[in-house]
């Protein structure tokens, strides 16, 4: 007997799905999966938004060097981590002991670092592999952000110099998104790429209660602060 | 696994990564999503569990799907587009009839209705769900029930509003 079976009510609910066009995907998608370049070439280089995406690459860097290069008193900032339970996944190393430094320099990273090794640093190494593999090799200019129960900006990161990196639209748009979701229940870094993409490190509260509250008393109480709205 | 061995592995499932598309974006967008999926699984096949290629390339996909549809809207992303709930199969998106239980499964979360649509039409077991999620069999687990009985929940609110 299938589980389907089992399930009135998940049988019903598979029986509610009308008729599923879904394409017949050739076998060269995965010849051509395992030679990037070749799709690159293929796929992307014939198309006018790779021109836009880099002339908006390009302009990204050019404000982000003005803003991580321009004179102003930096902050040092001393964090901790020792014995941290593990999260949700268990490739993640057991006992991080890591103390580190950020500066404003890693908050509005160059490109000397890599995603991974700035993700690995701010979380004290609990970046999970999966996770910490996808941000390998990603070494654009990023910020991060951290969301637990309201938006939390790092001590030396301004809302002067988030706006200037992001626009004051969108920043009021993020601030208004996360003060008035309830849900808000997860301590999530956001790291934000030139290119906009994003790489999320979500701790969710219910997987790790007390780990959570150990990020909440350390990370946050030490290098970040709330943003009032 | 070189190349031979990956096209091997995973020829099988490319028609359920069409599926999977096919219930999420529209259908000219399948084919695209799918080879960044694929070329993604190439660059990590070393982390591929095996047995589990399947649910792996669905929480590949989790990935993949999240950032499209965040360009898509082409604005500066907040919470609701931040973790993996936006894999999940909109209310817009999968096609389902009028029926009671079909709009109550609309009317449930993302995290409830990407867990659902996982185990229910991806077909997916305990132990896949949690690859697929990133999570523990005993959390996948816990996630499925509580999204299961709030299906139940709304379809009784639905029925007994009917009568």
């Amino acid at each position: 007997m299938s589980k389907e079976e089992k399930d009135e009510l998940l049988n019903r609910l598979r029986n509610a799905e009308g008729k599923l066009d879904a394409p017949v995907l050739p076998e060269e998608i995965l010849y051509l999966a395992t030679k990037p370049e070749r799709k690159f070439a293929i796929r992307k280089l014939q198309s006018p938004k790779l021109v836009l995406n880099l002339l908006g690459g390009a302009a990204i860097l050019a404000l982000v060097f003005i803003v991580s290069t321009s004179p102003r008193d930096t902050q040092i900032t001393d964090l901790s981590f020792s014995k941290m339970a593990p999260l949700y996944d268990s490739t993640m190393p057991l006992e991080p002991e890591i103390t580190f430094q950020l500066t404003e320099e890693d908050l509005i990273t160059p490109r000397t670092v890599t995603l991974n090794e700035y993700g690995q640093k701010l979380s004290g190494g609990l970046v999970n592999s999966f996770e910490a593999d996808i941000w390998s090799g990603q070494t654009e200019p990023f910020a991060v952000i951290v969301i637990a129960d309201g938006l939390y900006l790092p001590r030396e990161i301004t809302m002067d110099n988030l706006k200037q990196l992001f626009g004051a639209e969108k920043i009021a748009q993020v601030s208004n998104d996360v003060s008035t979701d309830e849900s808000v229940q997860a301590i999530k870094l956001l790291i934000q790429t030139d290119s906009g993409v994003i790489h999320p490190l979500v701790i969710p509260q219910s997987d790790g209660d007390g780990y959570y509250k150990d990020v909440l008393a350390t990370l946050i109480a030490q290098s970040y602060q709330k943003i009032e709205f | 696994m070189d190349e031979q061995q990956f096209v091997a592995v995973f020829r099988n499932h490319l028609q359920d990564i069409s599926r999977y598309l096919a219930r999420r974006v529209e259908k000219d967008r399948v084919e695209d999503l799918a080879s960044d999926i694929f070329e993604i699984a190439w660059k990590k096949r070393s982390q591929c569990p095996s047995g589990f290629e399947l649910p792996w390339l669905y929480r590949i996909a989790g990935y993949v799907l999240a950032n499209d549809r965040r360009k898509a809207k082409n604005r500066f992303p907040h919470l609701p587009l931040l973790d993996h709930d936006q894999a999940a199969a909109s209310a817009e998106d999968i096609a389902l009839d009028g029926s009671e239980v079909a709009i109550a499964f609309r009317q449930l979360s993302d995290s409830d209705r990407q867990i659902l649509t996982l185990y229910t039409f991806e077909d997916l077991s305990v132990s896949e769900l949690a690859i697929a999620l990133g999570v523990s069999a005993n959390t996948a687990s816990q996630k499925l029930k509580r999204a299961r009985q709030r299906l139940a929940d709304k379809l009784s609110e639905i029925l007994s509003e009917n009568t």
